[in-house]
């Protein structure tokens, strides 16, 4: 029988209001959208949690003038991980916002596909605006990582463990991937960045942030396909609606915190 | 001369047999343009790895009137230890390399522990801070350098390995940095026991060979110690050993194949 997990999105930081025309392309400067999320996720079984994504780093999110709630690390440890003994991290892209603590995680073994890591480090970073994204000290410390031997190198399509299968999905980075997480409830795709916000699959609204645009919306058709157009077991990277639609396991403050992604709406 | 034995360099070498190695990066240079070729080892990096720094690149270089720090133009062969450890020597130079080599010692290729060997990580997080930096252009390939320099993709030793063809008053030379590091290597096909992909090296040696059809005068291998004793020196160390070599005059030394 395949394992199932639990899926926790750890909400670590907001921004509150965002223009169309800042999110989406052909976006209007005159609609307001309510704005972002910002989480890092972990998978949880009765005997392995394996992080998705680390989460920016305070400053940089701080610096940007987003929200912070609480740190994503703060967040395992609510859920009774302890970072430092995480053996293994799913990087999804390396975004800013997605790649901020890798130190945080010294035991960790580190997966990315390697076309990720060929745009971040390649001719790619040469173009400004593509390179915006991406900070030169996370990039390097991937580096750091593969000649640690602590990095494995994801190619295309695989299994990762019993119950987790990855996808890649490319077009919002080069080596976006997107993660099928076998769940009480069946198979949940955890897009990650694959999608932001779900408008982007409902109306095939292009976000704004791409690295190439034909491959993002092949990728929207694609995930919807592995849902089967459900849409409540397609995940999003940074939707504000998650927080309204599944069930909140932690609150910081008032603020929702830690959410229960494999939980039933 | 140093110990480097041949069983150490080439798959089936003898064991008793010496050739040495010498470490050079190299200049080239017309009118007032400059545009220097790899920037040599790190010398603290040298002692460990068993290897004798002779001289600093900056006193290398200013032997032959020209400083580090206003060089514009740096052109990598390849991301080897010994021939990137100086970066930062070079302030504001712009560098050039392979798109295929920092693929692959960024990526999957650095997860095989005999393939990283000859890559140092500190080295390769330089040069992607200096794509951050703005100060990397990507190669893809053969094509024009510059007027009178082309470069060519010879992969293999490593996986963007480049030499360069260069016209100077003798003709045309191929500097083959490291796709050819002996010229007994290229004459007998011998192959280094340093690679990314052996096939792909022998087959850049016979290119080699074939740039510079069968005249051997108008090949400089990477790390012949034939090289220093076969050109012309404009610079000498203190004990009159050899330093800047001029390998596009003629030979004054025969060559042994």
């Amino acid at each position: 029988m395949t394992k199932t997990w639990k899926i926790y999105g750890i909400r670590y930081a907001t921004q509150n209001g965002r223009l169309a025309s800042h999110t989406f392309l052909w976006g209007s400067a005159e609609e307001e959208l309510a704005g972002l999320d910002y989480y890092s996720w972990v998978l949880v079984s009765d005997d392995r949690a394996i992080v998705v994504d680390t989460g920016g780093a305070e400053r940089k999110i701080k610096g940007l003038g987003r929200q912070w709630i609480a740190s994503p690390l703060d967040g395992l440890k609510e859920l009774g991980v302890d970072p430092s003994n995480v053996e293994d991290v799913i990087v999804s892209h390396a975004h800013w916002d997605h790649v901020g603590e890798l130190a945080a995680f010294p035991k960790a073994r580190f997966y990315m596909n390697d076309l990720e890591m060929e745009s971040i480090t390649g001719e790619d970073m040469t173009f400004a605006v593509m390179r915006e994204a991406y900070h030169a000290e996370e990039a390097q410390q991937l580096v750091g990582l593969a000649y640690e031997d602590r990095l494995t190198f994801l190619r295309g399509d695989g299994q990762f463990a019993d119950g987790i299968d990855y996808t890649l999905i490319g077009g919002h980075s080069a080596g976006q991937i997107a993660l099928t997480v076998q769940t009480d409830r069946g198979p949940v795709v955890l897009a990650t960045d694959a999608i932001h916000l779900w408008e982007e699959v409902e109306k095939e609204r292009a976000f704004l942030i791409f690295h190439d645009l034909r491959q993002m919306l092949k990728g929207y058709r694609k995930m919807n396909q592995m849902v089967a157009g459900d849409l409540t077991r397609l995940l999003p990277g940074h939707d504000p609606l998650i927080k309204d639609r599944y069930p909140i396991v932690k609150k910081h403050g008032d603020e929702p915190f830690i959410l229960d992604l494999g939980g039933v709406i | 001369m140093p110990e480097r034995y041949e069983a150490e360099l080439f798959i089936g070498g003898r064991p008793d047999a010496n050739w040495g190695m010498d470490y050079f990066f190299w200049m080239l240079r017309s009118g007032t343009e400059v545009i220097v070729v790899d920037t040599g080892a790190n010398a603290a990096k040298m002692p460990a790895k068993g290897r004798t720094p002779l001289i600093s690149i900056e006193d290398a270089l200013a032997g032959v009137g020209v400083k580090a720090e206003d060089v514009s133009q740096v052109f990598l062969t390849h991301a080897h230890w010994d021939h990137i450890g100086n970066l930062d020597s070079f302030p504001k130079a712009h560098f050039w390399i392979q798109q295929a080599e920092m693929a692959s010692i960024t990526g999957p290729d650095m997860t095989f522990a005999k393939i990283r060997g000859a890559y140092q990580a500190d080295e390769v997080q330089r040069l992607v801070g200096l794509v951050y930096e703005d100060r990397i252009t990507f190669l893809d390939g053969d094509g024009c350098f510059a007027d009178g320099v082309d470069y060519l993709l010879m992969p293999g030793h490593s996986a963007g390995q480049t030499a360069l063809r260069i016209s100077t008053t003798s003709g045309q030379l191929l500097l083959a940095s490291d796709a050819v590091h002996y010229y007994r290597e290229a004459a007998e096909e011998l192959c280094f026991l340093a690679f990314n992909d052996a096939k792909a090296m022998l087959s850049s040696l016979r290119r080699c060979k074939a740039e510079i059809a069968g005249d051997w005068d108008r090949m400089i291998p990477g790390h012949d110690p034939q090289v220093t004793w076969r050109y012309p020196a404009e610079t000498h160390l203190s004990n009159g050993d050899p330093v800047a070599l001029r390998v596009d005059l003629a030979p004054i030394k025969g060559l042994e194949l």
